[in-house]
């Protein structure tokens, strides 16, 4: 019986081999134009939700409570931990340097910065996307494949209005509040490591850290954070619509889900770094 | 008159055609069936039909006004005399049964939730499944979620009932308690019914008309009642479908035709 089904595999696998090798350039071709069609489609799929947002129809605030606290739950622990670890790193690196100046008391300015206005945004983001995120793809994949997005359009519900507008809500609000908590972390973390490496006292480091890192900081953090929980709810969402019907479709909506929006992030910040600098933030 | 009139429909996939110049019709009250193998097109002609697939060319009519044409308006008021039963149930998994049912209900009518609540436990009844209002989906088995789907489907006394294989993954006594189910609500409401099946069974029990559609012709290849269909000795693919079908899945004759493949 095995050596039958080695067979049938066997024979399988072979009737799929002798495929035509394509030109280079019907290959980059077909490549692009698929490309510009799947553009077209996430176009289409922003515009739509742009649109949902302002018609605001049929929200479910109760989907949306529990997205939050959702999102809030499975975040929370890792933001907490990571954010804590970062300032660490942060300050260690900077310790070492800062020392043999005695300039130590600068590692708050410098920690306290960089978390702020660099870190606590992107960090608290990557876990969200990997987290949260993720969970939208698998989630509206799942719902995909098992046709109840069918039958909500066939009901005259648009899935956007119904699905995608309260993840995207509650991600976007969830996101500016991990980040300030992300903050309070690294700084934290900043804070441990200068009290017992550079024997800095607690309160010394705080103060300086009040002093250093004003409201500006802060809210360009804020802002950014915004915009990252918009990219990856909306990646999220997006790639569990587009899900394939097989047994692998999920799967590879989730992963890309999560692969996209850290693209998306790390691109953000470097545009955000970008423009804050021109304006002389 | 007829219920739904399907002209020259051609469906396809991107540029994967599936069905071309498909025409059939279903009478009011009528019982369909649509049977045929595995990748056929059964589903994607469903999908058509009822708005989720927009076809390549053709004209779908239900009660004689085109669907296809339709304004935004008219094709609200015609989806809402559909009810879907889907392959897959698609019961809404975040959503307890009554709200599953109830949606609809909150989506066309006017109803206060008093009224909407009697409705649901009405449905409920009507399949079978009382007191399941505050259950998730996931807390049903297979065949009590066929039921609760179909109790869905019936939610805005629809007209017209279109079911993807009804009895797909149920023993054969839930199977035929579903097609009995199905059967009553054909008379009591005197509802257009077209399902997509496989099982000859249900077939027999149910089908006013059949018709069947096959992959290599991309469309209707027999059509007529079940017991004509049946009958045919001619066209060797409908005498298949009808009576070989016992030995395809014979495992003697399955092993021996994996022995005929070549390294
Ligand atoms: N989303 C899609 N994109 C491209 N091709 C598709 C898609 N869905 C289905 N197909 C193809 O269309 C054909 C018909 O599929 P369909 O689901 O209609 O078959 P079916 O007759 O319902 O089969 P089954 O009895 O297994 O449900 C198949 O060959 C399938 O590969
Ligand atoms: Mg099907």
């Amino acid at each position: 019986m095995t050596t039958n089904q080695t067979s049938i595999a066997v024979s399988s696998a072979s009737a799929k081999a002798p495929k035509e090798k394509k030109p280079l350039r019907l290959f980059l071709g077909e490549n692009v134009l698929q490309y510009l069609q799947s553009s077209k489609q996430t176009l289409a799929f922003i515009g739509s939700v742009t649109l949902s947002t302002f018609r605001f129809k049929k929200f479910r605030w109760m989907d949306w409570f529990v997205q939050m606290q959702q999102c809030w739950q499975s975040s929370i622990f890792i933001v907490s931990l990571i954010s804590f670890l970062v300032g660490v790193i942060l300050a260690f690196q900077s310790a070492i340097q800062l020392r043999q100046y005695g300039a130590g008391i600068f590692v708050a300015d410098l920690v306290g910065l960089a978390v702020v206005r660099e870190m606590g945004p992107m960090m608290a983001a990557i876990v969200v996307a990997g987290g949260t995120g993720a969970g939208f793809a698998a989630a509206l994949g799942n719902m995909r494949i098992n046709e109840e997005i069918d039958a909500l359009e066939t009901l005259g519900i648009s899935s956007i209005d119904f699905l995608v507008l309260p993840r995207l809500l509650a991600v976007t609000i969830m996101m500016p509040i991990l980040t300030l908590y992300a903050n309070l972390m690294g700084i934290l973390g900043g804070l441990f490591v200068s009290s017992t490496l550079l024997s800095i006292p607690a309160m010394a480091y705080w103060i300086e850290t009040q002093n250093r890192v004003g409201v500006t900081d802060v809210s360009i953090g804020i802002i950014k954070s915004f915009f990252f929980g918009i990219m990856i709810a909306l990646t999220g969402c997006w790639r569990g619509m587009q899900c394939s019907r097989d047994t692998t479709g999920v799967g590879v909506a989730t992963s890309s889900a999560v692969v996209t929006s850290i693209m998306l992030i790390v691109l953000g910040d470097a545009l955000f770094a970008v423009i804050y600098n021109a304006l002389g933030i | 008159m007829n219920a739904i009139e399907v002209e020259n429909l051609t469906c396809a996939y991107g540029d994967k055609t599936i069905l071309k110049d498909v025409s059939f019709s279903v009478k009011e009250r009528e019982i369909l069936f649509i049977i045929g193998g595995s990748g056929c097109g059964k589903s994607t002609l469903l999908r058509c039909m009822i708005g989720l697939l927009a076809p390549k060319s053709g004209e779908i009519r239900y009660f004689e006004k085109s669907f296809l044409n339709a304004s935004e308006e008219e094709q609200r008021h015609i989806l809402k005399s559909f009810g879907v039963l889907y392959q897959s149930n698609a019961l809404w998994s975040s959503m307890t049964i009554a709200e599953n049912i109830a949606l609809p209900l909150e989506q066309y009518t006017t109803h206060t939730k008093t009224e909407i609540a009697e409705k649901v436990a009405l449905k409920l009844e009507q399949v079978g499944l009382p007191g399941v209002q505050e259950l998730y989906p996931r807390e049903l088995s297979g065949g009590m979620k066929k039921r609760a789907a179909l109790a869905r489907a019936l939610a805005l006394d629809p007209k017209i009932v279109f079911f993807d294989e009804p009895t797909s993954g149920l023993d054969p006594v839930t199977a035929r308690g579903m097609d009995d189910l199905i059967l009553e609500v054909s008379k009591t409401f005197g509802t257009t019914m077209v399902i997509v099946s496989h099982e000859l069974a249900s077939i027999f029990s149910l089908a006013h008309r059949v018709i069947l559609l096959d992959g290599e012709v991309q469309g209707i290849i027999a059509e007529g009642s079940p017991e004509k269909l049946a009958a045919e000795r001619n066209d060797k693919r409908v005498a298949n479908f009808f009576t070989n079908r016992k030995s395809n899945i014979n495992p003697a004759s399955f092993w021996g035709q994996c022995s005929n493949f070549k390294f």
